[in-house]
């Protein structure tokens, strides 16, 4: 089975985008203290780290969506 | 009073929330109701931010909903405004049992947890009765439909509230305590 360029481009894609997100977010596992720290210390990166992690759950859940309707048919390549 | 921070915080709701509601209208919509959606992805979102940053994070997602409805042509005013409505009270519902419970939602302790089990299918259930008899009142749905979209509601809220919003609670509420938005005091 051939797979379009267009869908190999765009899983290509997807799957990097997958992948740093969830470096990121073993990132900030990792890091849990130090950003708990430096948050107190500096207001605008609680709210940059917190939008930043609402916004990769989002793009997830985005993907998911994106493969679902390849699944369904509702999206052709 | 809304200030740089407030406006930040409906903002950034809004905007995540705002493709979140566009497709899961189109994904999983509810046939014979306007607007409707199965599972009502943003709700996980706005909930979340709610129970953080009170009404502010409400208004996001009534927003989102409201500009989300726009994608699509023929919607009256009401249904719009009915819409946006029931997702402007459902995360306040919530926050409101929240309050009335003692809970907080770090959901560290059992009263947290308990309170979020309670909470999210009662102010799914009111934003669906709340959607849906309006439509009634204004002969938009019949009876038959009135059933479906509450139950839908109902389930496909609570599921998404309860898959997106539980993680966020646990994970974040910890950093997001130290913000003085936060509208929780111990």
């Amino acid at each position: 089975m051939e797979v379009p360029y267009a869908l190999l481009f765009v899983s290509a894609v997807y799957a990097l985008t997958l992948l740093a997100i969830l470096l990121d977010f073993l990132q900030a596992k990792m890091l849990g203290d130090v950003l708990s720290k430096e948050a107190s210390a500096r207001r605008g990166l609680l709210y940059v780290y917190l939008f930043k992690t609402l916004s990769e759950v989002a793009v997830i859940w985005l993907i998911v969506a994106f493969f679902g309707q390849i699944w369904m048919g509702w999206i052709k390549f | 009073m809304a200030g740089v921070r407030q406006i930040a915080i409906t903002g950034v709701t809004a905007g995540l929330c705002l493709p979140l509601a566009l497709f899961a209208i189109i994904l999983v919509p509810i046939p014979g109701l306007p607007a409707a959606s199965g599972f009502w992805i943003p709700a996980g979102f706005y909930f979340v931010m709610t129970l953080w940053f009170g009404v502010w994070g409400a208004l996001g997602g009534h927003i989102a909903t409201v500009l989300a409805m726009g994608y699509f042509s023929g919607y009256t005013l009401q249904v719009w405004a009915d819409g946006g409505l029931g997702d402007l009270i459902a995360p306040l519902v919530a926050l409101a049992i929240f309050k009335a419970m003692g809970a907080r939602p770090t959901l560290e302790r059992k009263k947290d947890k308990v309170a979020w089990i309670v909470a999210v299918p009662i102010a799914s259930l009111v934003c669906g009765l709340w959607v849906h008899t309006v439509n009634l009142l204004f002969g938009v749905i019949t009876w038959p439909f009135w059933w479906i979209g509450v139950v839908t509601y109902l389930v496909g809220d609570s599921l998404a509230v309860f898959i997106v919003g539980t993680p966020l609670l646990k994970a974040l509420t910890n950093y997001v305590k130290q913000s003085p938005m936060y509208i929780w005091r111990d």
